[in-house]
């Protein structure tokens, strides 16, 4: 019997969770299915099963649906199988066209490739198969889906998605939706992967997301001489997105965290006045405990916190693994500063070795740029285009120097230090970066409009969270103005409070902006029916 | 102070719940979830529409916990549509009614059958004896099984001795029911689903399958994927999904079908497409009809139908050159003021073409709910059980010496329909109301004329499997019923398919079949051996239902419990031929006197209210795939309700452009009758300028507000689908 658990452990695989069943079926015989009259295809090398949609025979009747989460026992929050809604052309000659899609079992599945835990694996048949014991409830998946095809499972507190019926396609029997649909409008059917590529283009189709970016293997016939057309049914539907408050706490207090430990590298590389080594002490534990609390914070945004160190197998090619990994390094770099610091702030250590207390920091602030860098990597994603831009690290970093260096001002003015020249060094970059801050977001607004997606983001910026934006802007741009006023009126109660006041806007607007970034991303998807826009809740 | 691990575990997620999401093997249908693998599966038919689709309800633990097509139905191959698949869900629901209520001063007080019966007969013998036996009305249902059906018949006319007795049937089939009676002599759908999947040319008018019997959207792709050349001709105002379907879509300006009937007619005349012999061997009226219908011409339809010649045409060509046409038509027809009339003239081009009784070709209404048929037949309400007529002596001569009964006892003509009833309310006729498995204050148009009668009564009893509904809410007394999956019965489709429908699980509390509920009400009134001699079970009301349909053109004689075990069978079923069901009127010889099929001259009527410069709009009202008629069983079905949560109106984006309104704004609709607030704007080119459409399933928003409650002068069905609105920010 196993009793310790290697890292080997850690980083293989769980066991997929179909095999058990698909043994106890080996020793089952019968076959229910030997009814259904059209049969499945056999495989040859190169060839994996898929999905074909015939938009030109749905009658969008949804049976596809009901019997998927019936086949599934999936509550109806959670759909596998959507039916989309697509309208073009005007009375009487519209084309009103249905569109139901689920998994498309992609050649290159964003979902597997981005999954922290390996929790996804491509089958050699091609489906695209997901393992409920080794998933983590991180939702990294249903981020990077083109097509909002897993979906998170609250009280599984899991993600899960179409599995084409697996169970069901090996024992030769058709999946649910195919064999629910009274019209045909879905079969299974094989393709050659190398030709499919080829022809990658030919995949796409109506109120479907590009099929290059996972190379989509659904094939989907759309009937003859369909309009073009702009925009599907849902479009009017543009509900906010999960504003995941613990990755909002996470994401700033870690960039804070890391910008203060820059700040204190600074400070002590710069031998700064205004930033002595108490001052320092104390903001690299401060930049200490809100890292570790942002981490912990962390954690609560898996659906199954107890399993969070599976979360570092995908370190190979998952962005969210390697950032568990470099804020994991981060916690442990940053506690040599911060234990140099505590001691010395205890008098246990008479004479705290600057160049030592730097060189700690500066490890710290080092580690701390490649987590977020590789924060910033898990949200450059093609799935979510508003996030898919040069101003997502460009944020996350100026927040963490934002503020920090607020932090630092803040220190200096209640120390005293307003008085000397030297302030001014730190009220530079609290301008400017508040001031930068203030205008990135809008940059999106008036970029390339192209893309939809981002169309849609701006359109709620302005819009649905219009005075939010507002303002978020606001206070930035106020905290750009306070704080080098703040100088200029003599060191009394209101310098202080300008000082605090200017502290609590950056704050404000780091929240804002960031709750922002969450919720009004629109993700890439199917077309969506008119009452219904998201793949779940 | 306990520790909640459950609660521990569950935010660590430790439990994925993994047990309930895994898969096994039925014997039956193969892979499934574990959690739905059932101990045994209980054959039965669906309970919401009339196609009649057979399937499965899974039953463990004694609760229904999934449902399947049954793939041996001849009906649905084991498909069903996203009501069916999910019909296991209206049983173990919310808002069951599960004891009887009687109204006291603080509300309801739950009660004893023995009292609630009690109530019953001393409040209605109560209002018969001040006011006269017909001062007591019954409003039903076509969701009771035949045997429920018959029995109530029964009891309501020969136990309480009134006539005002009619389902809500009359707000469906009433006009099919009467055309039928007219053309052919009796009702009856001549044809069968297998003549949608033969035909050449399928000509579906008012009718939109694929919202709303999606499974013969399955027959007709049936058709069509096997044959190519097979013309499928959509007649609709609006372009629903089933236009989609349609090889040749026309686009009808309301209320001018008689129009586009009476050209494609004339186009039959004048192109040499009738069937001569057909005609004048098994018809009467040809002569009268071909001048009438001179006038029809094609540039005059075509202007007057807003459609164009070539598509006209081309319809009537596919119709007179195809060797077999299946006309099919629903509420599109008959919620109209002159829906019979519309009846008779689809059945004046099936005749003409001699399109009846053969592989193919019929003029076919498809049903609404699932045993509206078993109604029609059994009900004792349009029409006397085994559709024989009131007036007849000779048919009350042959019931009472079946029911050993005196003649005198049966009523010599039909009661009050639907509207007359609530007029009767209105005009203080009626006191006491018994209504059973529907709900008018969804359902029947112009609510606020409807709310103001039914306040006027002394006494109304809803019986009913659900409670509330927003008709128990207000009875003096409410009946909790068992319903579908929990008691034994037949349901009869649109093509005259019987289906056994089989108990699956226990009503909840004391909730009891319609069946008993008449068994126990005939007992209170010391008549039960006297109508219900020697009954038990509702096989004892099959039975003799089968020797009093026996010789009728509904003949159920063939028909058995042991036979229905095997499979559904559509009548006539005889002892001699108990499956020779397939089409009536294979012989040319009709109903009538003289046996020949009637030709009527129809001249288009206007509808009751056309849109002016106050009301600019014609509002059409209808249903969508998800729910089913006043949603007190779809509304409890989280994955349809999740669809279609609410109403909408659809307006052409033209119009909401004029109207400065997009899709998700929430606008109010205002007619002469009332008005619904909050709809949300759905901007689509589906409907035509000019029109809206609004869904009539919602309470919340009841566009039966604005509807009118003028009826067909004939089948007394009212005209649902045109009235005149505006429209307001």
């Amino acid at each position: 019997m196993q009793t310790f658990i290697t890292i080997e452990d850690l980083l293989r695989p769980d066991e997929t969770q179909s095999r058990p069943v698909m043994e106890r079926l080996k020793e089952l015989d019968g076959d229910p299915s030997a009814r259904s009259d059209v049969t499945l295809p056999t495989l040859a090398e190169g060839e994996q099963f898929r999905f074909h949609i015939d938009m030109s025979s749905c009658i969008g009747c949804r049976c596809c649906e009901v019997a998927c989460n019936e086949q599934n026992n999936n509550p109806a929050h959670v759909t596998w199988r959507r039916v989309g809604e697509i309208e073009a052309g005007s009375y009487p000659d519209v084309k009103r066209m249905h569109l139901s899609m689920s998994c498309n079992h992609c050649i290159e599945p964003s979902c597997l490739e981005g999954c922290p835990t390996s929790a996804y694996t491509k089958k050699e048949n091609g489906i695209v198969v997901h393992n409920a014991e080794a998933c983590i409830g991180c939702q990294y998946c249903t981020w990077n889906c083109p097509y909002g095809v897993p979906q998170y499972h609250p009280e599984r507190h899991i993600v899960t998605k179409c599995h084409m019926c697996v169970d069901r396609i090996e024992a030769n029997q058709q999946p649910a939706c195919v064999e629910a649909c009274p019209v045909n409008a879905i079969q299974i059917e094989k393709v050659n992967i190398e030709e499919w590529k080829q022809a990658i283009d030919s995949a796409n189709a109506p109120g479907v997301p590009p099929a290059d970016i996972t190379l989509s293997t659904t094939r989907i016939t759309v009937p003859d001489n369909f309009p073009e057309i702009e925009e599907t049914q849902d479009v009017a539907l543009l509900e906010p997105e999960a504003a995941h408050w613990s990755l909002i706490i996470f994401l700033l207090l870690g960039q804070w965290s890391v910008g203060l430990f820059g700040m204190v590298a600074a400070g002590e590389a710069l031998g700064l006045e205004v930033l002595n080594t108490a001052l320092t002490s104390i903001l690299a534990l401060m930049g200490f405990a809100i890292g570790q609390a942002g981490m912990v914070a962390a954690t609560f945004h898996l659906g199954r916190p107890a399993y969070a160190w599976k979360a570092i197998r995908a370190w190979r090619r998952s962005w969210l693994s390697r950032e568990v990994i470099a804020f994991g390094a981060y916690a442990v770099a940053s506690s040599v500063p911060a234990l140099l610091a505590g001691l010395s702030l205890l008098g246990y250590l008479e004479h705290l070795p600057g160049w030592a207390f730097g060189a700690a920091s500066f490890v710290a602030f080092t580690v701390g740029l490649v987590g977020i860098a590789s924060s910033a990597g898990i949200y450059l994603i093609p799935a979510r285009p508003a996030w898919n831009r040069w101003s997502t690290p460009a944020q996350f970093y100026l927040s963490g120097f934002l503020l920090a260096a607020a932090t630092g001002f803040v220190s200096v003015m209640l120390s005293g230090g307003a008085g000397t020249n030297w302030a001014w060094i730190i009220v530079l970059p609290v301008s400017l970066f508040a001031a930068t801050q203030a205008v990135i977001p809008w940059l999106l607004c008036v970029e390339s409009m192209r893309e939809p997606a981002v169309r849609q983001t701006a359109h709620m910026l302005t819009h649905q969270f219009g005075q939010l934006s507002f303002m978020r802007t606001a206070y930035m741009g106020l905290a750009a103005v306070i704080a080098p006023a703040a100088i200029f009126v003599k060191p009394n109660s209101a310098s202080i409070a300008m000082t605090l006041a200017m502290l609590v806007f950056v704050v404000l607007a780091e929240l804002i902006g960031r709750y922002l970034f969450f919720v009004t991303v629109v993700p890439r998807n199917m077309a969506g029916s008119f009452f219904t826009s998201k793949p779940s809740h | 102070m306990s520790i909640n691990f459950g609660k521990i575990m569950d935010t660590l997620g430790l439990d994925t719940r993994a047990d309930e999401f895994t898969y096994g093997k039925d014997d039956r249908f193969g892979i499934l979830s574990n959690a739905k693998i059932p101990e045994k599966w209980v054959k039965t038919t669906c309970g919401y529409c009339s196609v009649g689709c057979g399937m499965e309800i899974g039953v463990k633990d004694g609760k229904a916990i999934t449902v399947k097509g049954d793939p041996d139905h001849p009906v649905n191959d084991g498909k069903l549509c996203p009501k069916g698949l999910a019909e296991h869900y209206i049983i173990d629901a919310e808002g069951r009614a599960k004891y009887p209520l009687i109204r006291g001063w603080a509300g309801f007080n739950k009660a004893s059958w023995d009292d609630a019966l009690d109530t019953f007969v001393t409040k209605v013998k109560d209002v018969q004896e001040r006011y006269g036996p017909s001062s007591f009305a019954v409003l039903s249902t076509g969701q009771l099984v035949l045997e429920e059906f018959y029995a109530l018949g029964k009891l309501v006319q020969l136990g309480f001795s009134t006539n005002n007795y009619d389902g809500n049937t009359t707000l469906c089939m009433a006009s099919a029911v009467a055309g039928y009676k007219r053309s052919f002599g009796s009702d009856g759908p001549p044809g069968s689903y297998e003549d949608l999947e033969k035909a050449e040319t399928v000509f579906l008018i008012g009718a939109n399958i694929a919202d709303n019997h999606p499974i013969l959207a399955y027959r007709l792709f049936k058709n069509t994927s096997q044959n190519p050349n097979t013309k499928v001709i959509v007649v609709d105002p609006r372009a629903t999904k089933t236009a989609m379907m349609a090889d040749v879509f026309l686009p009808i300006k309301p209320r001018t079908d008689v129009y586009l009937l009476n050209g494609l007619a004339h186009l039959m005349i004048a192109e040499g497409w009738v069937d001569e012999e057909f005609v004048r061997k098994h018809t009467t009226g040809y002569d009268e009809l071909k001048e009438h219908l001179e006038r029809y011409t094609l540039p005059h339809v075509a202007k007057v139908t807003k459609l164009t010649e070539g598509k006209i045409y081309e319809t009537a060509r596919a119709i007179g050159t195809s060797k077999s046409t299946f006309f099919a038509w629903t509420m599109g027809v008959n919620h109209s003021t002159q829906g019979t009339e519309t009846v008779n003239a689809i059945n004046n081009l099936a005749l003409l073409t001699g399109n009846i009784g053969r592989e193919g070709a019929s003029p076919f209404s498809i049903t609404g709910q699932c045993n509206a048929m078993g109604s029609r037949e059994a009900s004792f309400t349009s029409s006397a059980p085994g559709y024989r007529k009131f007036e007849s002596k000779d048919h009350r001569k042959e019931l009472a010496a079946m029911w050993n009964i005196a003649e005198e006892e049966l009523p010599i003509k039909r009661g009050l329909a639907y509207p007359d009833i609530i007029k009767g309310i209105i005009d203080g006729e009626i006191k006491a109301l018994w209504i059973i498995a529907t709900n008018p204050l969804v359902s029947y148009p112009d609510q606020a004329r409807l709310k103001e009668a039914l306040s006027k009564l002394e006494f109304l009893c809803v019986q009913d499997c659900y409670h509330p509904t927003p008709t128990s809410e207000i009875a003096h007394l409410v009946l909790p019923a068992a319903m579908w999956g929990e008691k034994e019965g037949s349901y009869t489709n649109s093509e005259r398919r019987c289906s056994k429908a089989n108990k699956a699980v226990e009503p909840p509390g004391s909730a009891k079949s319609d069946f008993d509920i008449c068994l126990a009400l005939a007992e209170k009134l010391r008549i039960r051996e006297k109508l219900y001699p020697g009954w038990t079970t509702p096989e004892d009301a099959f039975n003799e239902w089968r020797q009093v349909s026996k010789g009728r053109l509904c003949d159920y004689s063939g028909m058995s419990y042991e036979r229905l075990a095997e499979g559904p069978i559509q009548w006539p079923s005889t002892e001699e031929d108990p499956y020779g069901g397939d089409r009536l009127y294979k012989d040319g010889k009709f109903q009538t006197e003289n046996a020949r099929a009637k030709f009527f001259c129809i001249r288009n009527e206007l509808p009751p209210e056309e849109p002016d410069s106050e009301y600019p709009f014609l509002l059409n009202t209808g249903r969508t795939v998800e729910h089913w008629h006043t949603r007190t069983k779809t509304g409890k079905v989280a994955i349809l309700e999740k669809s279609q949560p609410e109403a909408w109106i659809e307006i052409n984006p033209k119009d909401a452009k004029k109207l400065g309104v997009q899709n998700h704004d929430r606008v109010k609709v205002q007619s002469r009758r009332g008005q619904v607030d909050g709809l949300r704007v759905r901007a689509t080119s589906i409907v035509a300028p000019g029109q809206v459409f609004v869904p009539f399933h919602f309470f919340e928003t009841n566009v039966n507000n604005l509807t009118l409650d003028d009826a067909c002068p004939i089948s007394r069905e009212p005209n649902f689908k045109q009235c005149a609105v505006r429209i307001e920010r």
